[in-house]
């Protein structure tokens, strides 16, 4: 049996900073996302529904929000660590076409365990999601 | 019908849910388009598939609790698991209405779902807070 691999300096080889996100949530993206995960809700697919309930637009699913934010961080650790808790409140919706940002920083750092803070803003620079976190535990 | 608040501890079951690599592929490449990678593991957030979304509909359409859908809101969202999860597992999701309320006409619905493994253990965990706006 081996002993866990300390996170104190998870990944190696890819620098301490996580990567930045910032990629666009087209249309084409919420449909696919509205496939896969299997929330058709209205308001992600319907202009015309989503402008009745007082949306300018179609909004991105919130979980695609935070997907989109989370995966690149799961490969920035992949085969060092896996997820043990990933949170977030949704704080303002992403307009179908936005670009979503943001840097994730290191907000605790241990032996065995990383806590790292999301920060994601929506194309207007509102925070999309708040108090949002990703906990990594070494493998 | 209006909101029930008395549809706290509600309980709903969904079947057997396995966690589908073909799925998950889908489900990333909606996720990270163009992404030229493929994970050892499900992401963290594909517990939405497997562990959350088997119960939402459940919930969504309980005449107990009649939420107005075209006003509801997801506002939190948290997923934590007991260890990592694996590609060909069979998890069976349950979920329980942990907190329901009405404050100044905003009604605030926390769902908490556990994905219990084969061993019988709970492995995989979410709490959703979902927000309905006042239709006046």
């Amino acid at each position: 049996m081996t002993a866990a691999r300390p996170l104190d300096r998870l990944p190696p080889g890819v620098g301490v900073e996580p990567p930045e996100l910032s990629l666009i949530l087209s249309q084409e993206r919420i449909n696919d996302y509205a496939e896969a995960s299997g929330d058709h809700n209205p308001i992600h697919l319907d202009p015309d529904f989503a402008r009745a309930v007082g949306l300018p637009s179609t909004i991105a699913h919130g979980l695609l929000t935070l997907a989109a934010a989370a995966a690149p961080l799961e490969r920035w650790s992949a085969g060092v660590a896996h997820v043990s808790r990933v949170s977030c409140r949704f704080s303002a919706p992403v307009p179908s076409g936005d670009r979503i940002s943001g840097q994730p920083q290191v907000k605790e750092a241990g032996p065995g365990r990383m806590v790292l803070a999301l920060e994601v803003r929506n194309g207007s620079g509102e925070p999309a999601l708040t108090k949002a976190e990703m906990e990594l535990r070494s493998l | 019908m209006a909101f029930n608040p008395e549809c706290l501890g509600r309980r709903y079951e969904a079947g057997p849910q396995i966690v589908d690599r073909e799925r998950h592929r889908a489900y990333l490449n909606a996720v990270w388009q163009g992404a030229d990678w493929e994970p050892s593991r499900p992401l963290a957030t594909f517990a939405s598939v497997y562990l959350l979304w088997p119960i939402v509909p459940l919930l969504f359409s309980d005449p107990e609790v009649d939420l107005d859908l075209p006003r509801l809101l997801h506002g939190e969202q948290d997923f934590w698991f007991d260890r990592p999860i694996r590609f060909g597992e069979q998890l069976t999701p349950r979920g329980e209405i942990t907190r329901a309320e009405e404050r100044r006409g905003m009604v605030f619905l926390e769902l908490t779902c556990k994905g219990q493994d084969e061993e019988g253990r709970d492995v995989a965990h979410s709490r959703s807070l979902f927000l309905v706006r006042s239709a006046t």
